[in-house]
């Protein structure tokens, strides 16, 4: 109904419209049919401008609805509009859009439903323009013919006879007809095509997006995992930025092997306990776990000839190793003190053995680092001696012999590394002599154990500033399921204890 | 020719010096004063109620040849030298136990105590 009404306001608005576009020629033709008109049927005559706009407007119809493209058509059938003009009349004086459902195959009607559909210049349905102008003719005709069928039936009888209409246009009776609906219904099997063809090209264009970044995340996921084992994610934040020395990234890489090969000695104790293995065979997985810290102190030690640093600042470990490590590496009197409870049962011997090893521990360390302050004491003292005017120029001797001591004092750097490391080995050895094979072995597991949890304590920690972040910028819903979300992640690293 | 003579001389002094020196205490440690590791074995020392007899040999006479000197005696023992040379050197009972690497070896195996005790350094 909606269609109709739209299309009478249409109809009308064309005709106002159409005055604008009205040049001579066709206001002329418009006179002639409009006297034409007025002198054949009083009633029609009244609908007669609109009509005569209707039928008259139709070459430039298709111009009053400029957006609309049927230009195609109107090049297409020109005389056949006018033809058509002069049947839509006869047919409206039959009222044949209204009782001539028997009479569909005629040429007029539907020439007449064509014109209504062509004037309209849109792509509407053909039922559509078939009541908009059955409607127009329909108020004429009864009373022009006498009309077969009462106005206030005439819409449902249209829209019967629109739809049979419709069919038969559909089905193409007539060549003409057949031709412009195809023509029409190409066109927009044509847009719809266009338009599929657009939405599948977008969707693949995305697609394709959506899969690099996907790659790019996952080789980014395995750079930052690579890097952050090997600490040189945060060498980069930190001051010293990323001006790692080759000596130092080897030492990292060859760092990242020894810690894979020490989870498999790791297992290999395990198993070895778990087996409850003869001491003889248990003894040789235990003195390779030895010897395997023992080749990670000599590549600290081979690292420490030309970059102490490194190793006294742990770049290569994770941050909360790095945190509370004691010169370059374990303080050896805590790793006493973390095995002791899984050393159990002790005799009285080994725990006064074991006593007097963390005591020893204990003062060697200190000693140790008395050193180590001393050395920054002294470091300190020559970095802030002399003038400390920023001009560097003005004093150059000055500065470079300063510079001289200071390079000096940080050689040593070098023998208090190896030193702490030196220390460490001793303790691990002394272990190894204080306690029985098993007890060893649970020693060695407990701290591989130990580190290994401190390393995962790392990456959990990593993860949790993202979290907090998130907590304190938003509040949306999103920001809870988000949180669950690192919340079970969490909990899957934790299973992996 | 004569310089090495000399220089041999100089050291066979200096190795009597060191003999002297070493036997005169229980604990000798050769030193120098700025080397921070020399500081490390003095404060090991000291917390064991040890008090040692320390020669800075920045401030002996000869003490370059004294330190050649313990070079050669240690060079049979693998020792890491610092910036200051081969120091600290120390004597326990007269006898050399070494740098400072061995001192911290004999510590954590706990064979330094019972030498200390034994060369009259430490008391019970």
């Amino acid at each position: 109904m909606a269609n109709e009404r739209t299309l009478v306001c249409g109809v009308q608005g064309s005709f106002h419209t159409s005055t604008k576009f009205f040049d001579e020629a066709e206001s002329d033709y418009f006179g002639e049919l409009e006297e034409a008109l007025i002198h054949g049927d009083p009633i029609t005559s009244s609908h007669g401008p609109k009509k005569g706009i209707v039928e008259t407007a139709r070459p430039p119809t298709l111009e009053i609805f400029p957006s609309w493209p049927m230009r195609h058509q109107h090049h297409q059938h020109p005389t056949v509009e006018q033809r058509k003009s002069e049947q839509s009349v006869e047919s409206s004086e039959e009222s044949g859009s209204v009782k001539d459902t028997a009479n569909t195959t005629s040429t007029g009607v539907i020439g007449g439903a064509q014109s209504q559909v062509q004037c309209r210049g849109r792509g509407a349905t053909e039922g559509e323009a078939q009541k908009g102008l059955v409607v127009i003719m329909a108020n004429g005709a009864p009373q022009r013919t006498g009309a077969q069928q009462p106005p206030p039936s005439a819409p449902q009888i249209q829209y019967d006879n629109s739809h049979t209409e419709k069919k038969k246009i559909i089905a193409g009776s007539t060549r003409k007809d057949g031709k412009l609906l195809d023509a029409k219904t190409l066109r927009r099997l044509a847009q719809n095509r266009e338009a599929a063809r657009k939405s599948r090209l977008r969707k693949k264009a995305y697609v394709q997006q959506l899969e690099t970044s996907r790659i790019r995340l996952q080789q980014l996921e395995h750079d930052l995992q690579r890097a952050r084992t090997q600490g040189m994610l945060l060498a980069g934040c930190g001051a010293s930025s990323g001006e790692m020395s080759s000596g130092a990234a080897m030492f990292n890489m060859d760092y990242t092997n020894w810690l894979e090969e020490e989870g498999r000695h790791v297992s290999d104790l395990r198993a070895g306990l778990d087996a409850h293995l003869i001491d003889n065979n248990l003894s040789s997985i235990v003195d390779d776990c030895i010897t395997h810290y023992d080749t990670l102190f000599h590549l600290k030690a081979r690292l420490a000839q030309t970059d102490a640093f490194h190793l006294l600042t742990g770049l290569w470990t994770s941050p909360a190793e790095r945190c509370f490590m004691w010169m370059g590496g374990f303080r050896p009197s805590d790793l006493i003190k973390i095995v002791t409870p899984h050393l159990d049962p002790l005799t009285e011997q080994q725990v006064i053995r074991l006593c007097s090893l963390q005591q020893s521990s204990q003062q060697a360390e200190e000693a140790l680092w008395q050193g180590f302050d001393q050395l920054h004491q002294f470091l300190s003292a020559t970095l802030s001696s002399g003038p400390l005017s920023t001009d560097v120029g003005a004093d150059v001797s000055n500065y470079a012999g300063l510079m001289d001591i200071a390079i000096e004092k940080i050689s040593s750097l070098e023998n208090f590394v190896r030193q702490a490391d030196h220390l460490r080995r001793q303790t691990l050895h002394q272990l190894r002599e204080i306690l029985t094979t098993r007890q060893a072995a649970r020693c060695l597991l407990a701290i591989g154990e130990y580190y290994r949890r401190l390393r995962a304590l790392s990456s959990v920690w990593a993860t949790r500033p993202r979290e907090a972040l998130i907590g304190n910028e938003t509040a949306s819903p999103n920001t809870v399921t988000d949180l669950q979300a690192i919340q079970q992640s969490q909990y899957a690293h934790y299973s992996a204890f | 020719m004569r310089m090495v003579e000399n220089d041999r001389e100089g050291l066979i002094m200096a190795y009597e010096r060191i003999t002297l020196m070493a036997s005169n205490n229980a604990v000798v440690v050769f030193s120098v004063s700025t080397c921070c590791m020399c500081h490390v074995v003095k404060r090991l020392l000291l917390g064991l109620g040890v008090g040692p007899t320390v020669y800075e040999l920045d401030q002996e006479r000869g003490g370059r040849e004294i330190q050649a000197v313990l070079s050669q005696l240690l060079s049979a023992s693998p020792v890491m030298s610092g910036p200051h040379g081969v120091v600290p050197v120390v004597f326990i009972g007269g006898k050399l136990l070494g740098g400072v690497d061995k001192v911290m070896s004999c510590h954590i195996n706990g064979s330094l105590v019972p030498l200390l005790k034994q060369a009259g350094a430490l008391w019970l």
